[in-house]
């Protein structure tokens, strides 16, 4: 068994419900009817709301909260969140040991965590999908060697050593985007590759072919359209699953 | 440089780089590396002034009854949950046993490592919250790293379930009259449990991944930690044998579940 085979069910299991209505290939739909269909899905609603709120108060964390997340001030220190008995609506979340506020540092943290998630898995998908689709239509070597690469991705412990890495070159935030991003990819070409091969002997790609179009014209105006749902359902949830990385990064002391 | 001090001088530094071969180019010490590890010696480490290998094999036991019990703990809850899931589609069992595999995955594994001490070390008094010496300090790192396993095997299971359950044979099973806990348990889960194999595999090697995290909350002092403890000593040569040994020890992981299918399906065993 393949590692194609044990990623592809749990990649499209969590979001089918509310994007394979929305996102999927299927026949043409008018848009005003896709949207109806979805806003009336319950789930979709509550996630779409929780994501838009997210982001909302990371764009405009300046607006919502009066202090600076890095300024420390040693006569503010330690003071309990608002629900507690001597805390204050000056810092409703209360502060740290350094005096910083903590509403802040979660506001201004959450544009952080977004940037890496949004960041590493863009570079995870260039990759991945590079690689899927390449090897999914040819088959033969590329497949192959597009096979061994992932197995080798698989085999190495990724926490250990994105560690190394940041411990290595430093914690910034680009490097450590670059390193997750190097990192995640291994599910979009396992994807990729599965969904390619998919549609690989199906007609409208053996018409292309033999109206004479080029290779590179297939993959992009053929092939890609043709998988962009499955590339969704894992782009979104590498975009969570860089975040939770990012955060264990931190933890141990080695992210931004 | 750490290795010399702080303060050497730099003809200080330069010994120092010549008597451990740092002064060589970097790919006569990667070949030279490499046939070391081919011949089973994994390096020295100049900042334990220990061989790796004695390092690691006495972490190892740690961290691999830690795996093992996650491994047991995700396995317990994942598929009976899988397989109630899969019996009872789409209701409100259904539901219930999908979120609670799903907020496994969204937690952070530190975060509800945290949430366990306080909870049970602080507030209950009830288990250890630091250290490895007895059984009772395994439980709950075991559970903060199998949690993180169980929406995983838990999908896998429900889904190999449903479809074990729409096929022919189950349907001639029930037509029979089997009671049906006998033919979703003999029949359905056998079938459906051959990927969930491969997927363990899999987990068990993220699990290895994942130690590093829990060990170094529980101050466990396995190799997960001595992971984190190397980069934060620059020990290069014990990164570099870790990197390898959790890669083998995956493949190795891999292996072995190809096998197991080979056992429990005959039909990949002509292939």
């Amino acid at each position: 068994m393949t590692a194609t085979d044990m990623i592809d069910p749990s990649a499209t299991d969590t979001t089918a419900d509310t994007t394979a209505d929305t996102t999927g290939p299927g026949p043409a739909r008018s848009s005003s009817d896709t949207l109806h269909r979805a806003l009336r899905h319950p789930g979709l609603l509550i996630g779409a709301g929780l994501v838009l709120a997210i982001v909302a108060m990371a764009l405009l964390a300046p607006m919502l909260t009066p202090h600076d997340p890095y300024l420390q001030n040693l006569s503010a220190r330690l003071i309990p969140p608002v629900w507690q008995a001597d805390g204050s609506w000056a810092h409703p979340l209360g502060t740290d040991a350094l005096g910083r506020d903590y509403l802040a540092r979660i506001l201004y943290g959450a544009r952080i965590s977004l940037l890496i998630g949004f960041g590493a898995t863009a570079i995870a998908l260039v990759i991945g999908t590079t690689m899927g689709v390449l090897a999914g239509y040819f088959g033969g070597w590329p497949d192959f060697v597009v096979s061994f690469v992932v197995n080798v991705r698989l085999a190495l412990p990724a926490m250990l050593v994105a560690l190394v890495v940041v411990a290595l070159v430093g914690g910034s935030l680009t490097v450590v985007i670059w390193t997750l991003g190097f990192l995640v990819w291994d599910r979009f070409a396992v994807v990729m590759r599965a969904s390619t091969q998919q549609i690989r002997s199906l007609d409208y790609l053996s018409a292309a072919e033999a109206a004479g179009a080029s290779v590179l014209r297939i993959l992009v105006s053929e092939v890609m359209p043709n998988v962009l749902g499955a590339l969704i359902v894992v782009a979104t949830l590498e975009i969570a699953q860089a975040i939770l990385f990012e955060a264990a990064l931190s933890f141990l002391g080695l992210g931004v | 440089m750490a290795l010399a001090g702080a303060e050497a001088s730099s003809e200080e530094v330069e010994a120092v780089r010549i008597a451990y071969g740092f002064d060589r180019p970097l790919t006569a010490q990667y070949a030279s590396w490499l046939g070391d590890v081919m011949k089973g010696d994994l390096g020295f480490s100049n900042i334990l002034q220990r061989p790796v290998m004695e390092v690691v094999l006495e972490r190892l036991p740690v961290t691999a009854k830690l795996a093992g019990l996650s491994l047991v703990f995700a396995l317990v809850l994942a598929i009976p949950l899988g397989v109630l899931a899969a019996a009872r589609r789409n209701t409100l069992v259904d539901r219930l046993a999908l979120s609670i595999a799903v907020v496994g995955q969204a937690l952070p594994n530190f975060f509800f490592a945290l949430l366990l001490i306080l909870i049970f070390g602080v507030t209950l008094r009830w288990l250890p919250i630091s250290g490895d010496s007895s059984f009772l300090h395994y439980v709950m790192p075991a559970i903060a790293l199998g949690y993180f396993s169980t929406p995983a095997i838990m999908r896998l299971t429900r889904a190999g379930m449903i479809e074990v359950l729409d096929s022919d044979y189950i349907r001639t099973a029930r037509a029979m009259g089997l009671p049906c806990r006998r033919v979703i348990l003999k029949h359905g889960l056998r079938n459906a449990l051959i990927p969930v194999v491969s997927l363990t595999a899999v987990q068990l090697g993220f699990m290895l991944s994942g130690s590093i995290i829990v060990e170094s909350v529980f101050s466990m002092n396995g190799i997960g930690r001595l992971g984190w403890q190397s980069i934060q000593r620059t020990d290069l040569e014990m990164m570099q044998a870790l990197v390898l040994i959790i890669s083998v020890i995956y493949l190795a992981l891999n292996y072995f579940a190809d096998l197991l299918n080979g056992l429990l399906d005959p039909r990949l065993r002509v292939q």
